[in-house]
Formats: structure tokens, C-alpha cells, sequence
């Protein structure tokens, strides 16, 4: 296998033009999403960046296909009919209280009845990419949340999906299990040409992560602006912060960032 | 708006923790076995020095002479295994359809709205109170027995299985359907397992109702069983017997406990505190 799709995307993954959403709120009416033109890129890895409420989760269950957008297009391209369109790594907690780490990650396998030995074999490549091997027959009540959140990440790439919708797995947890997790989630992304949609509203974590970062506006959420990240790959995750473009950039996104913040 | 759907909660010697048994200290423990022996110690007495009328209230050492002697003559485990039978049939007769049915109206939301106004007009209606009409439907025989039963365990854990998949966490079910969980894979791998806590809640309260039934039931019309024992004892005013009834219920009740709570360990060991590794 080739490493990952950095710097060489080829054509269009998600279009997406003029999405809204509305809710329902009360007697009333609340527009989540006011207008969101976005395109991303095979293979790439797209940050959304934006303050809280501002629509992202709204956005990324959109494209899961959880939620009906109220307006606008929304393209996805599948490449392969035989892999999962996405997967989604959800922003609480998620993995099944009733499965073991093992079931929890086998579970879009299982789902798809694909044979145990080849399900066996994924499961514990993933399991050993998120140092969870020697917890595979655990329940979740039995791990730390850091624990849970990599099962969740080990399910999400077990499934082998074209797409991964990420709700900002790492906000929950303490600054070293971040980074640590921060760092595995590259480490198996990079080797995987999947394409990366990744929630967050941490500049620092969106510049270290991300080939593009979009940034959306306060609610209702538009896209406000898309930073290019010109740091080279692989990145090591605290090095990154190290590398001239990431201080540049850091500024001009607060910038932009802050404007929004204040508008809430 | 379907949280009504729970019952008020389990409160019932049946739900109790018999795991009091294994209370800490030496102490506790003994006062465990010793405080029912000083009871029927003190019974023993009370009969003996007139205070307690012996014609109601058999002193122990005469029961457990009856106790023996129906031992040896097989009847005690006859009567008991008779219920204890038809009590299991009228379970799995009642528990089955509840657990389908329960799972299909949480997880349909518009067969809930159209069954649960039935249910809710049933539900509410003492089994007992059906008992004539059972009879006359399924006749004298085991099969009213079963009905009877079935009827008393279908609807707590209809009702418990239903609210059990209602409450399932949102996020769950969007896992499961942004992995493409459909139809029977949903049930198996989100419903069920999902609501089983709830169920097993149902299936406890199912297991008191099944007690109450098959005595009421076998007092009524049947040639054998714990609750013919009763009502043929009273008839025949041997009282003995009756006590050794009481006792036969007691010890179906703790092993019905027993039995559902290795049951809860099996099925459920993911719950904190439950059992797994
Ligand atoms: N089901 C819903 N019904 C009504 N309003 C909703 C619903 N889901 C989200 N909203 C509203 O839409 C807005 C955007 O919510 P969303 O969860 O997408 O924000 P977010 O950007 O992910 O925020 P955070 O960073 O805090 O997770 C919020 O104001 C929220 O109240
Ligand atoms: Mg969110």
C-alpha cells in the first residue's frame, strides 16, 4: 500500500452546495446551517474548524447520513461498492456497553458478514494499532474514557470505509492522552489513502492534523474561510507545533476565529 | 414520553438482594443463620407452653415430622415438581411472545402507537380476575394452568422490554445505523441487548406474578400442585401440610431468585458490578 493521499489529491470525494439545516425548536424555527458550500478532496484530510454550536456535528451527520439536509446538494463519491461508503467517530461516547473491545471493533465487519478469519485478522491489527490487544475481551466499563475513544477510532478503521467523519474524538480527554491518540490517529491514517473529515474546534489540533482547515462561522454555520496547510508529511505530532507555517497560521486563524467567537 | 412505559421499579422479596448472604463481618453472618433458628425456636415454645394455638399454628418439630414422612412418600416433590412445571411452561409460553412483541413495538414507533392503548387497557386487569374466563376457554386441564401463567409474565416483560429499547441511549442507534445495522442485525446486536436489563427487570416481575398464579390456579381447579397441597390441607385441616406448602413456595421463590440472578449474570456482563471478567 502506498502512503496516504497527501499532496496528491485527485479529484473530488464530497461536494457540497448550499447545504442548510433547519430545526425544529419550540414553536419556532433554528437554522443550524445557513449555506454550506464545501468541496473535499480524495484522500484528504479536511479539518472543520469552528466555535462551539456553530453546526459541525450537524454538518458531519449530515454526510453520514443521519440527518436530511433541509436544503442545498449534498454529493458524496464512492469509489469502490465494495467498502463501506463512511464511517463515523462520534463526538460522546459510543462504543456499545454491551460488546467487548473485540465485538465493538469487529462490528461493521460482522455487520457486513465478512469471513471470521479475515474479520479476526483486521480486528486485531487495529486492536494492536490502538494498544488495546491486551484488553480485548474487556467491556467498555472496564476502560479508562481515552481506552473507550481508541476503541471507537479502531472500529471506525476496521470497517475499511472510503470516508471518515470525525466528531471531535479527543475533546473529552486529558492534554497527554490527546496527543498520544492525536499521534495514533495519523499513524494509521497515513499508511490508509482514506478520506478525513475531523471535527474540532482546536486550532492547535486542526493545524497538527489537517491538510485544509475550513473554518465555519458562529450559528447559523457557513463556511468563513479555508486555510491550506502547507507542513509536509508525516508529521510527528508535537514537532509540528515546532514548524514555521504552524505559528503563521496559528495567528491568522485566531484571527479569523475570534471574530466568530465574539459574535456568540 | 413512552418513560411511563417502566414500571414503578421492582420492590418485592423476589428482587430482594439475597445477596445479604454474603453480608461482611463474622458477625452478620451468623446472626444470618442464627436469627431464623431462634424464630422457630421461639415458635416451638410458644406452642408448647400454650401461647400460640396449635391447631393454626403447628409447632416446627411437627412439621418437619409431616415434612419426612410426605418426603419418603414422594409427595412433597410430586406437588412440587408439578407447579414448578407448569410454572416453567406458562414462563417460556409468556416470556417469548412479551420479549418479540416488546422489542418490535420499541423499536416500530407506530406499532407502539397502535398497541399501546390495548395494552394499557389489559395490563392493568388482575390475571387473577381472568381466571373463570381462562377456564372456561382452555378448560380444567394443565393448558388453563400455562395460560394463566404465560398471561401473568407476557405483559411485565412486554411492557419492561418495550420501555427497555425506548430508553437506549440516541447515540447507539446511530452507530448502529451508520454502520448499516438493518433489520434482524438491529434487533440482535442494538434492541436487545440493549434493553435486556429492562427485560430481565420484567422477567422478575413476571417471576412473582408466576408464584401468586399457579397457587391461585391450582386452588381453584386441580388435582395436584403446591396450591392444591394448600387448599386440600385446609380442607382436610392438616395444617402441617399446609406450613410445608408455605415452606415448598419459599424455597421455589429463593431458587427462582437464584436462578435469575445467574441468569442476569450471564446475559448481561457488561453491566458495572454484573458479572463478565
Ligand atoms: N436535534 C436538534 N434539534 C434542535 N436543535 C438542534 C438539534 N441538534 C442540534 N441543534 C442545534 O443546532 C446547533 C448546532 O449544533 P451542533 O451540535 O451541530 O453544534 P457543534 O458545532 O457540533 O457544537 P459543539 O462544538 O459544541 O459540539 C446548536 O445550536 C444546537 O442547539
Ligand atoms: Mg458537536
Amino acid at each position: 500500500m502506498e502512503a496516504g493521499g497527501w499532496g496528491k489529491v485527485i479529484g473530488i470525494k464530497v461536494n457540497l452546495s448550499g447545504v442548510t439545516k433547519t430545526y425544529q425548536a419550540g414553536k419556532g424555527f433554528y437554522r443550524a446551517l445557513d449555506g454550506i458550500d464545501l468541496n473535499v478532496g480524495r484522500g484528504e484530510f479536511l479539518c472543520l474548524l469552528g466555535p462551539s454550536g456553530c453546526g459541525k456535528s450537524t454538518l458531519l451527520r449530515i454526510m453520514a447520513g443521519l440527518e436530511k439536509a433541509s436544503g442545498g446538494r449534498v454529493e458524496v463519491k464512492q469509489d469502490s461498492p465494495a467498502n463501506p461508503l463512511c464511517s463515523v467517530i462520534f463526538q460522546e461516547e459510543s462504543v456499545f456497553p454491551w460488546m467487548t473491545v473485540r465485538q465493538n471493533i469487529g462490528y461493521g465487519l460482522s455487520l457486513r458478514r465478512v469471513p471470521e478469519a479475515i474479520l479476526r485478522a483486521a480486528v486485531d491489527w487495529y486492536m494492536d494499532m490502538v494498544g488495546l490487544y491486551p484488553f480485548a475481551d474487556y467491556y467498555p466499563h472496564q476502560l479508562s474514557g481515552g481506552m473507550k475513544q481508541r476503541v471507537s477510532i479502531a472500529r471506525a478503521f476496521a470497517n475499511d470505509p472510503e470516508i471518515l467523519l470525525v466528531d471531535e474524538p479527543f475533546g473529552s480527554l486529558d492534554e497527554q492522552n490527546r496527543v498520544l491518540l492525536q499521534e495514533e490517529f495519523l499513524g494509521i491514517w497515513e499508511g490508509s489513502e482514506k478520506t478525513v473529515i475531523f471535527v474540532t474546534h482546536s486550532i492547535d489540533e486542526a493545524l497538527s492534523l489537517g491538510d485544509r482547515i475550513a473554518v465555519m462561522s458562529a450559528s447559523p454555520g457557513r463556511i468563513k474561510a479555508e486555510f491550506p496547510v502547507p507542513i509536509p508529511r508525516p508529521r510527528k505530532i508535537p514537532g509540528v507545533r515546532d514548524h514555521e507555517a504552524f505559528r503563521e497560521m496559528f495567528q491568522g486563524i485566531w484571527e479569523v476565529l475570534r471574530q466568530e467567537v465574539k459574535r456568540i | 414520553m413512552y418513560r411511563h412505559l417502566s414500571p414503578v421499579g421492582p420492590i418485592d422479596c423476589q428482587v430482594m438482594g439475597w445477596g445479604m448472604w454474603q453480608a461482611k463481618g463474622r458477625y452478620n453472618r451468623v446472626l444470618y443463620v442464627i436469627s431464623p433458628l431462634a424464630m422457630l425456636m421461639l415458635w416451638e415454645l410458644a406452642v408448647r407452653i400454650g401461647a400460640l394455638d396449635h391447631r393454626f399454628f403447628p409447632p416446627p418439630s411437627a412439621i418437619v415430622g409431616v415434612l419426612v414422612e410426605t418426603a419418603l412418600a414422594g409427595e412433597i416433590f410430586r406437588a412440587a415438581g408439578t407447579s414448578l412445571v407448569r410454572i416453567v411452561a406458562g414462563f417460556i409460553a409468556g416470556a417469548i411472545p412479551g420479549l418479540v412483541l416488546g422489542l418490535a413495538i420499541g423499536v416500530i414507533p407506530l406499532l407502539r402507537s397502535a398497541l399501546e392503548p390495548i395494552i394499557y387497557a389489559i395490563c392493568p386487569i388482575p390475571k387473577l380476575a381472568l381466571l373463570p374466563l381462562i377456564m372456561l376457554l382452555f378448560g380444567l386441564g394443565e393448558t388453563s394452568k400455562i395460560v394463566t401463567i404465560a398471561l401473568g409474565v407476557f405483559f411485565p416483560v412486554l411492557i419492561n422490554t418495550a420501555a427497555g429499547v425506548v430508553g437506549i441511549e440516541r447515540i447507539y442507534i446511530d452507530v448502529a445505523r451508520s454502520f448499516g445495522a438493518r433489520g434482524l442485525d438491529f434487533y440482535l446486536t442494538v434492541a436487545l441487548p440493549g434493553a435486556l436489563p429492562s427485560v430481565l427487570t420484567g422477567i422478575r416481575l413476571g417471576a412473582g406474578l408466576a408464584l401468586l398464579l399457579i397457587v391461585a390456579a391450582e386452588m381453584i381447579a386441580a388435582r395436584e400442585g403446591i396450591g392444591y397441597m394448600i387448599w386440600s390441607s385446609y380442607q382436610t385441616f392438616t395444617l402441617e401440610k399446609m406450613y410445608l406448602a408455605f415452606l415448598v413456595m419459599s424455597v421455589l421463590g429463593w431458587l427462582m431468585s437464584v436462578g435469575l440472578g445467574r441468569l442476569e449474570k450471564v446475559l448481561v456482563p457488561w453491566k458495572p458490578g454484573g458479572g463478565g471478567r
